[in-house]
Protein backbone atom coordinates (compact mmCIF):
# COMPACT_ATOMS: atom_id res chain seq x y z
CA UNK A 1 0.00 0.00 0.00
CA UNK A 2 3.03 2.25 0.55
CA UNK A 3 3.31 2.93 -3.18
CA UNK A 4 -0.23 4.32 -3.51
CA UNK A 5 -0.85 8.03 -3.99
CA UNK A 6 -2.36 10.13 -1.21
CA UNK A 7 -5.59 10.43 -3.19
CA UNK A 8 -5.84 6.69 -3.55
CA UNK A 9 -5.06 6.07 0.14
CA UNK A 10 -7.86 8.42 1.21
CA UNK A 11 -10.26 6.87 -1.29
CA UNK A 12 -9.40 3.39 -0.03
CA UNK A 13 -9.68 4.24 3.67
CA UNK A 14 -13.42 3.48 4.07
CA UNK A 15 -12.97 0.03 2.55
CA UNK A 16 -9.45 -0.60 3.82
CA UNK A 17 -8.84 1.37 7.06
CA UNK A 18 -5.15 0.37 7.12
CA UNK A 19 -4.67 2.78 4.20
CA UNK A 20 -5.08 5.70 6.59
CA UNK A 21 -2.19 4.48 8.76
CA UNK A 22 0.04 4.72 5.69
CA UNK A 23 -1.29 8.25 5.05
CA UNK A 24 -0.56 9.12 8.70
CA UNK A 25 3.01 7.84 8.61
CA UNK A 26 3.65 9.67 5.36
CA UNK A 27 2.53 13.08 6.66
CA UNK A 28 3.05 12.96 10.42
CA UNK A 29 6.39 14.81 10.34
CA UNK A 30 5.45 17.79 8.19
CA UNK A 31 2.21 18.26 10.13
CA UNK A 32 3.98 18.08 13.50
CA UNK A 33 6.72 20.43 12.27
CA UNK A 34 4.13 22.88 10.96
CA UNK A 35 2.13 22.87 14.21
CA UNK A 36 5.23 23.05 16.41
CA UNK A 37 6.44 26.00 14.35
CA UNK A 38 3.08 27.76 14.71
CA UNK A 39 2.48 27.06 18.40
CA UNK A 40 6.04 27.02 19.72
CA UNK A 41 4.91 24.23 22.05
CA UNK A 42 5.61 20.53 21.42
CA UNK A 43 2.78 19.27 23.62
CA UNK A 44 0.24 21.56 22.02
CA UNK A 45 1.53 20.61 18.57
CA UNK A 46 1.04 16.90 19.33
CA UNK A 47 -2.47 17.55 20.65
CA UNK A 48 -3.36 19.53 17.53
CA UNK A 49 -1.80 16.89 15.27
CA UNK A 50 -3.92 14.19 16.94
CA UNK A 51 -7.09 16.22 16.34
CA UNK A 52 -5.97 17.07 12.80
CA UNK A 53 -5.48 13.43 11.81
CA UNK A 54 -8.69 12.39 13.58
CA UNK A 55 -10.63 15.02 11.62
CA UNK A 56 -8.91 13.92 8.40
CA UNK A 57 -9.85 10.32 9.16
CA UNK A 58 -13.51 11.22 9.69
CA UNK A 59 -13.44 13.34 6.54
CA UNK A 60 -11.44 10.90 4.37
CA UNK A 61 -14.55 9.66 2.60
CA UNK A 62 -15.48 13.18 1.61
CA UNK A 63 -12.04 14.20 0.37
CA UNK A 64 -12.31 15.27 -3.25
CA UNK A 65 -9.06 14.91 -5.14
CA UNK A 66 -8.35 17.20 -8.04
CA UNK A 67 -9.16 20.45 -6.28
CA UNK A 68 -5.90 20.45 -4.34
CA UNK A 69 -3.23 17.96 -3.24
CA UNK A 70 -4.11 15.83 -0.19
CA UNK A 71 -1.24 17.35 1.79
CA UNK A 72 -2.63 20.85 1.20
CA UNK A 73 -6.04 19.58 2.34
CA UNK A 74 -4.41 18.12 5.47
CA UNK A 75 -2.52 21.35 6.16
CA UNK A 76 -5.81 23.21 5.76
CA UNK A 77 -7.32 21.08 8.53
CA UNK A 78 -4.21 21.57 10.70
CA UNK A 79 -4.35 25.31 10.20
CA UNK A 80 -8.05 25.43 11.11
CA UNK A 81 -7.43 23.44 14.27
CA UNK A 82 -4.59 25.75 15.22
CA UNK A 83 -6.68 28.88 14.56
CA UNK A 84 -9.57 27.42 16.52
CA UNK A 85 -7.26 26.63 19.44
CA UNK A 86 -5.82 30.15 19.33
CA UNK A 87 -9.28 31.72 19.39
CA UNK A 88 -10.70 29.48 22.09
CA UNK A 89 -7.53 28.98 24.12
CA UNK A 90 -8.13 25.22 24.01
CA UNK A 91 -7.57 22.45 21.51
CA UNK A 92 -10.76 21.06 20.04
CA UNK A 93 -11.29 17.34 20.56
CA UNK A 94 -14.54 16.80 18.68
CA UNK A 95 -13.14 14.42 16.07
CA UNK A 96 -11.26 12.40 18.68
CA UNK A 97 -14.41 12.09 20.82
CA UNK A 98 -16.36 10.99 17.80
CA UNK A 99 -13.75 8.33 17.14
CA UNK A 100 -13.59 7.41 20.84
CA UNK A 101 -9.81 7.88 20.79
CA UNK A 102 -7.90 7.57 24.03
CA UNK A 103 -5.91 10.61 25.15
CA UNK A 104 -2.39 10.89 23.82
CA UNK A 105 0.17 10.51 26.59
CA UNK A 106 3.53 12.08 25.77
CA UNK A 107 6.85 11.50 27.45
CA UNK A 108 9.97 13.65 27.36
CA UNK A 109 11.40 11.73 24.43
CA UNK A 110 8.28 12.40 22.35
CA UNK A 111 8.42 16.12 23.13
CA UNK A 112 12.12 16.23 22.35
CA UNK A 113 11.53 14.59 18.95
CA UNK A 114 8.82 17.13 18.12
CA UNK A 115 11.08 20.00 19.19
CA UNK A 116 13.84 18.59 17.02
CA UNK A 117 11.48 18.61 14.04
CA UNK A 118 10.97 22.31 14.55
CA UNK A 119 14.60 23.15 15.19
CA UNK A 120 15.62 21.41 12.03
CA UNK A 121 13.02 23.68 10.45
CA UNK A 122 12.14 21.08 7.93
CA UNK A 123 9.34 22.90 6.27
CA UNK A 124 11.39 26.08 5.84
CA UNK A 125 14.48 24.22 4.74
CA UNK A 126 12.57 22.08 2.31
CA UNK A 127 10.77 25.07 0.88
CA UNK A 128 14.10 26.81 0.40
CA UNK A 129 15.40 23.83 -1.53
CA UNK A 130 12.56 23.96 -4.04
CA UNK A 131 12.84 25.86 -7.31
CA UNK A 132 11.76 29.45 -6.59
CA UNK A 133 8.50 29.25 -8.52
CA UNK A 134 7.43 26.01 -6.83
CA UNK A 135 8.37 27.34 -3.39
CA UNK A 136 6.36 30.48 -3.96
CA UNK A 137 3.35 28.51 -5.20
CA UNK A 138 3.47 26.12 -2.23
CA UNK A 139 3.94 28.93 0.28
CA UNK A 140 1.11 31.03 -1.10
CA UNK A 141 -1.26 28.10 -1.47
CA UNK A 142 -0.53 26.05 1.66
CA UNK A 143 0.66 28.63 4.16
CA UNK A 144 -1.19 31.74 3.05
CA UNK A 145 -4.25 29.88 1.73
CA UNK A 146 -4.59 31.98 -1.41
CA UNK A 147 -6.72 30.62 -4.22
CA UNK A 148 -5.11 29.18 -7.34
CA UNK A 149 -6.64 32.00 -9.33
CA UNK A 150 -5.14 34.65 -7.03
CA UNK A 151 -1.71 33.04 -7.16
CA UNK A 152 -1.96 32.67 -10.93
CA UNK A 153 -2.74 36.36 -11.30
CA UNK A 154 0.20 37.29 -9.09
CA UNK A 155 2.56 34.92 -10.86
CA UNK A 156 1.22 35.80 -14.32
CA UNK A 157 0.42 32.26 -15.34
CA UNK A 158 -2.64 30.03 -15.55
CA UNK A 159 -4.22 28.39 -12.48
CA UNK A 160 -3.40 24.95 -13.92
CA UNK A 161 0.30 25.87 -13.99
CA UNK A 162 0.05 26.93 -10.34
CA UNK A 163 -1.63 23.62 -9.49
CA UNK A 164 1.23 21.75 -11.14
CA UNK A 165 3.83 23.79 -9.28
CA UNK A 166 2.11 23.19 -5.93
CA UNK A 167 1.72 19.51 -6.65
CA UNK A 168 5.34 19.08 -7.76
CA UNK A 169 6.64 21.15 -4.87
CA UNK A 170 4.73 19.12 -2.30
CA UNK A 171 5.82 15.86 -3.93
CA UNK A 172 9.46 16.95 -3.76
CA UNK A 173 9.07 17.96 -0.11
CA UNK A 174 7.49 14.65 0.74
CA UNK A 175 10.23 12.70 -1.01
CA UNK A 176 12.85 14.67 0.90
CA UNK A 177 11.10 13.99 4.21
CA UNK A 178 10.96 10.28 3.45
CA UNK A 179 14.63 10.27 2.50
CA UNK A 180 15.54 12.10 5.70
CA UNK A 181 13.61 9.62 7.83
CA UNK B 1 9.12 4.72 7.64
CA UNK B 2 8.72 4.87 11.44
CA UNK B 3 6.50 7.43 13.12
CA UNK B 4 7.72 10.17 15.47
CA UNK B 5 4.74 9.43 17.72
CA UNK B 6 4.12 5.67 17.53
CA UNK B 7 1.39 5.95 20.15
CA UNK B 8 -0.57 8.40 18.00
CA UNK B 9 -0.03 6.18 14.98
CA UNK B 10 -1.57 3.27 16.92
CA UNK B 11 -4.48 5.40 18.17
CA UNK B 12 -5.21 6.59 14.63
CA UNK B 13 -4.93 3.06 13.15
CA UNK B 14 -7.28 1.68 15.83
CA UNK B 15 -9.72 4.55 15.29
CA UNK B 16 -9.69 3.95 11.53
CA UNK B 17 -10.49 0.29 12.06
CA UNK B 18 -13.29 1.09 14.52
CA UNK B 19 -14.76 3.88 12.40
CA UNK B 20 -14.65 2.25 8.99
CA UNK B 21 -13.91 -1.41 9.77
CA UNK B 22 -17.05 -1.74 11.87
CA UNK B 23 -19.04 -0.29 8.99
CA UNK B 24 -17.38 -2.59 6.54
CA UNK B 25 -18.31 -5.56 8.74
CA UNK B 26 -16.08 -8.08 7.12
CA UNK B 27 -15.15 -9.98 10.27
CA UNK B 28 -12.45 -12.56 10.66
CA UNK B 29 -13.86 -16.09 10.78
CA UNK B 30 -15.07 -17.07 14.20
CA UNK B 31 -13.28 -19.89 15.97
CA UNK B 32 -16.31 -22.17 15.72
CA UNK B 33 -16.42 -21.56 11.99
CA UNK B 34 -12.71 -22.33 11.68
CA UNK B 35 -13.20 -25.54 13.67
CA UNK B 36 -16.13 -26.47 11.44
CA UNK B 37 -14.10 -25.85 8.31
CA UNK B 38 -11.18 -27.89 9.65
CA UNK B 39 -13.56 -30.77 10.45
CA UNK B 40 -15.14 -30.52 7.01
CA UNK B 41 -11.72 -30.49 5.34
CA UNK B 42 -10.69 -33.54 7.35
CA UNK B 43 -13.87 -35.34 6.27
CA UNK B 44 -13.15 -34.52 2.64
CA UNK B 45 -9.55 -35.78 2.91
CA UNK B 46 -10.82 -38.96 4.56
CA UNK B 47 -13.45 -39.47 1.87
CA UNK B 48 -10.88 -39.02 -0.88
CA UNK B 49 -8.57 -41.51 0.81
CA UNK B 50 -11.34 -44.09 1.14
CA UNK B 51 -12.99 -43.45 -2.22
CA UNK B 52 -10.21 -42.29 -4.58
CA UNK B 53 -11.29 -40.66 -7.84
CA UNK B 54 -11.45 -42.88 -10.86
CA UNK B 55 -9.28 -41.74 -13.73
CA UNK B 56 -12.35 -40.61 -15.73
CA UNK B 57 -13.80 -38.57 -12.83
CA UNK B 58 -13.23 -34.83 -12.59
CA UNK B 59 -11.85 -33.14 -9.48
CA UNK B 60 -14.08 -31.04 -7.22
CA UNK B 61 -16.04 -28.14 -8.73
CA UNK B 62 -14.40 -24.69 -8.66
CA UNK B 63 -15.25 -22.32 -5.77
CA UNK B 64 -18.85 -21.15 -5.66
CA UNK B 65 -19.57 -17.75 -7.13
CA UNK B 66 -21.00 -15.49 -4.38
CA UNK B 67 -23.01 -13.70 -7.08
CA UNK B 68 -25.05 -16.85 -7.66
CA UNK B 69 -28.64 -16.16 -6.75
CA UNK B 70 -28.19 -12.41 -6.46
CA UNK B 71 -30.03 -11.82 -9.75
CA UNK B 72 -33.25 -12.85 -8.00
CA UNK B 73 -32.79 -9.91 -5.62
CA UNK B 74 -31.00 -7.40 -7.86
CA UNK B 75 -31.83 -7.69 -11.54
CA UNK B 76 -28.59 -5.87 -12.42
CA UNK B 77 -26.83 -9.18 -11.75
CA UNK B 78 -28.94 -10.91 -14.41
CA UNK B 79 -28.08 -11.06 -18.08
CA UNK B 80 -24.72 -11.35 -19.72
CA UNK B 81 -21.88 -9.32 -18.25
CA UNK B 82 -20.14 -6.78 -20.46
CA UNK B 83 -17.02 -6.03 -18.43
CA UNK B 84 -15.84 -2.44 -18.72
CA UNK B 85 -12.52 -0.85 -17.90
CA UNK B 86 -14.16 0.76 -14.86
CA UNK B 87 -15.07 -2.67 -13.49
CA UNK B 88 -11.50 -3.89 -14.00
CA UNK B 89 -10.25 -0.85 -12.06
CA UNK B 90 -12.76 -1.57 -9.29
CA UNK B 91 -11.52 -5.17 -8.94
CA UNK B 92 -7.93 -3.97 -8.85
CA UNK B 93 -8.76 -1.36 -6.20
CA UNK B 94 -10.61 -3.83 -4.00
CA UNK B 95 -7.97 -6.54 -4.02
CA UNK B 96 -6.95 -5.54 -0.49
CA UNK B 97 -10.40 -6.68 0.67
CA UNK B 98 -11.57 -9.24 -1.88
CA UNK B 99 -9.68 -12.37 -2.81
CA UNK B 100 -9.20 -11.89 -6.54
CA UNK B 101 -8.01 -15.48 -6.95
CA UNK B 102 -11.65 -16.44 -6.42
CA UNK B 103 -14.58 -15.42 -8.63
CA UNK B 104 -15.46 -11.72 -8.44
CA UNK B 105 -18.59 -10.69 -10.31
CA UNK B 106 -18.94 -7.05 -11.23
CA UNK B 107 -21.71 -4.95 -12.68
CA UNK B 108 -21.58 -1.34 -13.73
CA UNK B 109 -24.35 0.46 -11.85
CA UNK B 110 -23.93 3.94 -13.18
CA UNK B 111 -21.46 5.74 -15.38
CA UNK B 112 -20.42 9.38 -15.21
CA UNK B 113 -18.27 11.23 -17.69
CA UNK B 114 -15.41 10.88 -15.19
CA UNK B 115 -16.14 7.54 -13.50
CA UNK B 116 -19.06 5.67 -12.06
CA UNK B 117 -20.37 3.13 -9.57
CA UNK B 118 -19.60 -0.60 -9.69
CA UNK B 119 -21.03 -3.39 -7.53
CA UNK B 120 -18.77 -6.35 -6.79
CA UNK B 121 -19.75 -9.75 -5.41
CA UNK B 122 -16.80 -11.81 -4.24
CA UNK B 123 -15.06 -13.57 -1.40
CA UNK B 124 -13.17 -11.63 1.24
CA UNK B 125 -9.64 -12.52 2.28
CA UNK B 126 -11.30 -14.04 5.37
CA UNK B 127 -13.27 -16.41 3.14
CA UNK B 128 -16.72 -14.89 3.53
CA UNK B 129 -18.99 -13.93 0.63
CA UNK B 130 -19.31 -10.15 0.43
CA UNK B 131 -20.88 -7.37 -1.58
CA UNK B 132 -19.02 -4.14 -2.28
CA UNK B 133 -20.05 -0.89 -3.92
CA UNK B 134 -17.14 1.05 -5.41
CA UNK B 135 -17.28 4.64 -6.58
CA UNK B 136 -14.86 6.62 -8.67
CA UNK B 137 -15.11 10.17 -9.94
CA UNK B 138 -12.45 12.70 -10.78
CA UNK B 139 -13.62 14.56 -7.68
CA UNK B 140 -13.13 11.56 -5.40
CA UNK B 141 -13.70 7.92 -4.75
CA UNK B 142 -15.09 5.65 -2.09
CA UNK B 143 -16.11 2.08 -1.39
CA UNK B 144 -18.13 0.07 1.08
CA UNK B 145 -18.27 -3.68 1.66
CA UNK B 146 -20.38 -5.94 3.80
CA UNK B 147 -20.65 -9.65 4.37
CA UNK B 148 -23.40 -10.95 2.13
CA UNK B 149 -25.07 -12.53 5.16
CA UNK B 150 -25.38 -9.06 6.74
CA UNK B 151 -26.75 -7.32 3.64
CA UNK B 152 -30.51 -6.77 4.06
CA UNK B 153 -32.45 -9.16 1.85
CA UNK B 154 -35.54 -7.02 1.22
CA UNK B 155 -34.46 -3.52 2.26
CA UNK B 156 -31.94 -1.20 0.60
CA UNK B 157 -28.33 -1.64 1.69
CA UNK B 158 -26.69 1.70 2.50
CA UNK B 159 -23.34 0.72 1.13
CA UNK B 160 -21.13 3.21 2.96
CA UNK B 161 -22.63 2.33 6.30
CA UNK B 162 -23.49 5.94 7.07
CA UNK B 163 -27.22 5.47 7.30
CA UNK B 164 -28.78 8.91 7.51
CA UNK B 165 -28.48 11.80 9.95
CA UNK B 166 -27.03 15.27 10.39
CA UNK B 167 -23.63 14.28 9.01
CA UNK B 168 -24.96 12.59 5.87
CA UNK B 169 -25.82 14.54 2.77
CA UNK B 170 -25.70 11.76 0.23
CA UNK B 171 -27.34 8.40 -0.35
CA UNK B 172 -25.53 5.48 -1.94
CA UNK B 173 -27.64 2.35 -1.60
CA UNK B 174 -28.02 -0.94 -3.42
CA UNK B 175 -31.78 -1.39 -3.74
CA UNK B 176 -33.54 -4.74 -4.30
CA UNK B 177 -36.01 -4.99 -7.18
CA UNK B 178 -38.83 -5.29 -4.64
CA UNK B 179 -38.43 -1.60 -3.75
CA UNK B 180 -40.21 0.60 -6.27
CA UNK B 181 -40.01 4.08 -4.76
CA UNK B 182 -37.70 5.96 -2.43
CA UNK B 183 -38.06 9.36 -0.80
CA UNK B 184 -35.82 11.34 1.54
CA UNK B 185 -36.61 14.01 4.12
CA UNK B 186 -34.06 16.75 4.69
CA UNK B 187 -33.29 18.60 7.90
CA UNK B 188 -35.02 21.70 6.58
CA UNK B 189 -38.28 19.72 6.40
CA UNK B 190 -38.41 19.35 2.62
CA UNK B 191 -38.78 16.00 0.81
CA UNK B 192 -37.26 14.73 -2.42
CA UNK B 193 -37.60 11.60 -4.51
CA UNK B 194 -34.47 9.47 -4.69
CA UNK B 195 -33.96 8.05 -8.18
CA UNK B 196 -33.20 4.31 -8.48
CA UNK B 197 -31.34 3.16 -11.57
CA UNK B 198 -29.93 -0.34 -12.10
CA UNK B 199 -30.54 -1.13 -8.42
CA UNK B 200 -28.53 1.91 -7.31
CA UNK B 201 -30.08 4.75 -5.33
CA UNK B 202 -27.72 7.69 -5.48
CA UNK B 203 -28.26 11.33 -4.66
CA UNK B 204 -26.16 14.24 -3.39
CA UNK B 205 -28.68 16.19 -1.32
CA UNK B 206 -26.44 19.11 -0.38
CA UNK B 207 -27.95 19.25 3.10
CA UNK B 208 -28.44 16.76 5.96
CA UNK B 209 -30.72 13.81 5.22
CA UNK B 210 -32.80 12.95 8.26
CA UNK B 211 -35.03 10.17 6.98
CA UNK B 212 -35.35 7.87 3.97
CA UNK B 213 -38.59 6.03 3.30
CA UNK B 214 -39.01 3.32 0.69
CA UNK B 215 -42.06 1.59 -0.69
CA UNK B 216 -42.32 -2.00 -1.87
CA UNK B 217 -44.37 -3.13 -4.86
CA UNK B 218 -47.03 -4.51 -2.51
CA UNK B 219 -47.45 -1.14 -0.79
CA UNK B 220 -45.50 -1.89 2.39
CA UNK B 221 -42.94 0.67 3.48
CA UNK B 222 -39.61 0.70 5.27
CA UNK B 223 -37.46 3.50 6.62
CA UNK B 224 -34.06 4.58 7.87
CA UNK B 225 -33.87 7.61 10.14
CA UNK B 226 -31.14 9.60 11.80
CA UNK B 227 -30.44 9.30 15.53
CA UNK B 228 -32.54 11.34 17.94
CA UNK B 229 -31.28 13.60 20.71
CA UNK B 230 -32.33 11.04 23.31
CA UNK B 231 -30.27 8.36 21.59
CA UNK B 232 -27.15 10.44 21.01
CA UNK B 233 -26.85 12.64 24.11
CA UNK B 234 -24.08 11.75 26.54
CA UNK B 235 -22.96 13.47 29.78
CA UNK B 236 -19.98 14.87 27.82
CA UNK B 237 -22.12 16.05 24.94
CA UNK B 238 -25.70 16.74 26.10
CA UNK B 239 -26.58 18.64 22.90
CA UNK B 240 -25.40 16.50 20.00
CA UNK B 241 -25.99 17.51 16.42
CA UNK B 242 -29.10 15.51 15.52
CA UNK B 243 -32.11 15.86 13.27
CA UNK B 244 -34.89 16.28 15.85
Amino acid sequence: MEHLSDDRLLALTPAEPAAFAVFYRRHERPVLAFLRHRTGDAELAADLAAETFAAALVGARRFRPGREPALAWLFGIARNKWLHARRRGAVEDRARRRLRMEPLVLDDDDLERIDRLATTEWATTLLAELPAEQARAVRERVVEERSYEQIAAAMRCSPSVVRKRVSRGLATMRAAIEEES
Amino acid sequence: MSAELPQLERLIADAAERHYGARRRVPAPRLSLVAGLVAAAAAVVLAIAIFPLRSDEQPAAPPTDPAKGLAKRYSVFGGSPKPSRLEATAVQDMQGTLDTQKPVTTRLLRRFHDGGFVVLAGTTKHGTAALCVWEQKSSGGSAGCQDLSDVPVADPWFAYGDGVGPNTDQIVALVPDAVVYMKMELKDGSSRIVGIHRNLAYIEAGSPICRVVWTFADGRTGQERGPTRAEEATPDDPNPDVCD
